[in-house]
């Protein structure tokens, strides 16, 4: 057997067997990333909203800006969160370097412009009779942005999916800004990284395995919401 | 009759050769005009500028119950006025929830939502199916359904674009009782645009003209 196959091999043992500190691994990573989507959509809607149905001078450069963004790297998000909460940095004074709420934040910071972007783009194209007969209806400005995101909640939800898959996958951030801490700070990609660094291929590729697993599970859902949606 | 709303003096341009123009137009409480006129003369775009979806007066005075309106109170005297385009938009969910959505924007109390939304669906023969998904409905009965629930919060201008287009002889004699049942117990104001002088005759003999976007106070034949 082969030096890969075996890993793999290694690596299911090490799932079925259960684990407890590559379970907690998971579970602290799908926590921090569920709770960073949230913030990023909670913040994302109302400014999305308001840069799709508003004009204003340097609209077309937001957006311009926003969706160069989209595919900013890991490490520069790493970078900037770095300055802003090291001890000689703004924040410094939280102490929130190198703890959950470090990568969270720097999480969020990683999910907002594509969030906002992708929104930006369901808003645009979302049908104008839906804001129109809201208001006709007599919904107020907040009550037709709610009856429009209900409407569109199915892609807005996709969406909001499509943040999740980013930043589940990324490492840089959870890197520089968590420490990779054991137990307190360590995600499923740092974990892949040092393990494989120390040579313990098998835990590599349990957490790889269940990356891919859980990155399957939401394009199948995405698919799933997509078909919907379509029917 | 009371002065409801007035419009003076109203240009906008539309397009490089086309302009809307309103010399003088008025409407009175409880009072019910018909206004046809040619493919894209302008009726359509007329009944938005009454809607006060938005306001974008730059020539010209509307007023509303002797109130100029302008960019600082358009929203106040919008939610009075209520409008259903050629192809209403109807949300996802139960007929129920589509027929309730303008009694909830207009604070009605929970009983009241249910009762009213309720009787209404009766008149238009929905009542059975209100749990339904009003996205299953035909055009023809989603048509109703617009038209219904834009009446049940009993605003005091109501304005239909061509509301009986594309619909069988039976929606139209229901949606004809309607305007009347409104007209008469609440004393709604309607506008409506419509090809049909058949229809016409039946609720009104106020008939206006728009044609190339010039608005006429009299039937002007086409």
């Amino acid at each position: 057997m082969d030096f890969f196959s075996e890993g793999i091999l290694e690596g299911i043992k090490l799932i079925i067997s259960g684990d407890k500190s590559l379970y907690s691994i998971c579970f602290f990573t799908l926590y921090i990333s569920i709770i960073s989507v949230i913030a990023a959509t909670i913040i994302s809607l109302p400014i999305s909203y308001l840069i799709s149905s508003h004009k204003f001078r340097g609209k077309k450069l937001v957006i311009l800006i926003t969706n160069s963004l989209m595919s900013i790297p890991t490490v520069l998000i790493g970078l900037i969160g770095y300055g802003l909460l090291s001890h000689r940095g703004i924040f410094g004074k939280y102490n929130l370097l190198f703890t959950p709420y470090a990568i969270i934040f720097g999480q969020t910071l990683l999910a907002l412009p594509l969030i906002t972007s992708l929104f930006i783009s369901v808003f645009k194209s979302s049908d104008e009779r839906i804001r129109k007969t809201a208001i006709t209806l007599g919904a107020s400005q907040t009550r037709s942005f709610l009856i429009l995101i209900n409407e569109e909640k199915i892609v807005l939800f996709s969406t909001i999916m499509a943040g999740f898959a980013r930043v589940f996958s990324e490492v840089g951030i959870a890197m520089m800004l968590g420490g990779n801490i054991r137990g307190y700070t360590r995600t499923i990609t740092t974990t892949i990284a040092l393990e494989t660094g120390k040579g313990d291929f098998a835990q590599g590729v349990a957490l790889g395995l269940i990356l891919l697993f859980i990155s399957f599970t939401i394009n199948l859902f995405l698919n799933i919401i997509s078909r919907k949606k379509s029917e | 009759m009371s002065e409801l709303i007035k419009i003076e003096n109203y240009k906008r341009n539309l397009s490089k050769i086309f302009e809307l123009n309103i010399e003088n137009f008025q409407l009175n409480t409880g009072e019910i005009l018909a206004v046809t006129g040619p493919n894209g003369s302008g009726k359509t775009t007329f009944l938005h500028v009454l809607s006060l979806l938005e306001f974008d007066v730059t020539e010209g005075t509307i007023t509303f119950k002797n109130n100029i309106v302008n960019k600082k109170n358009f929203r106040q005297y919008r939610k009075k006025i209520t409008f259903v385009s050629t192809h209403p938009y109807i949300f996802s969910g139960s007929i129920q929830k589509n027929i309730q959505l303008g009694l909830v924007n207009h604070n009605y109390s929970k009983a009241e939502i249910v009762e009213l939304g309720d009787e209404i669906l009766g008149k238009i023969g929905l009542l059975h199916r209100k749990k339904e998904n009003a996205s299953n409905l035909s055009s023809g009965l989603k048509q109703r359904l617009a038209v219904a629930r834009a009446l049940v919060f009993k605003p005091e201008v109501v304005l239909l674009d061509e509301p009986f287009a594309n619909t069988d002889e039976e929606t139209k004699k229901i949606l004809i009782n309607l305007i009347q049942i409104y007209n008469r117990n609440h004393n709604t104001s309607f506008i409506f645009s419509t090809h049909d002088h058949d229809i016409t005759d039946k609720l009104t003999n106020k008939i206006r003209t728009i044609i190339n976007g010039k608005y006429y106070p009299i039937l002007i034949e086409y």
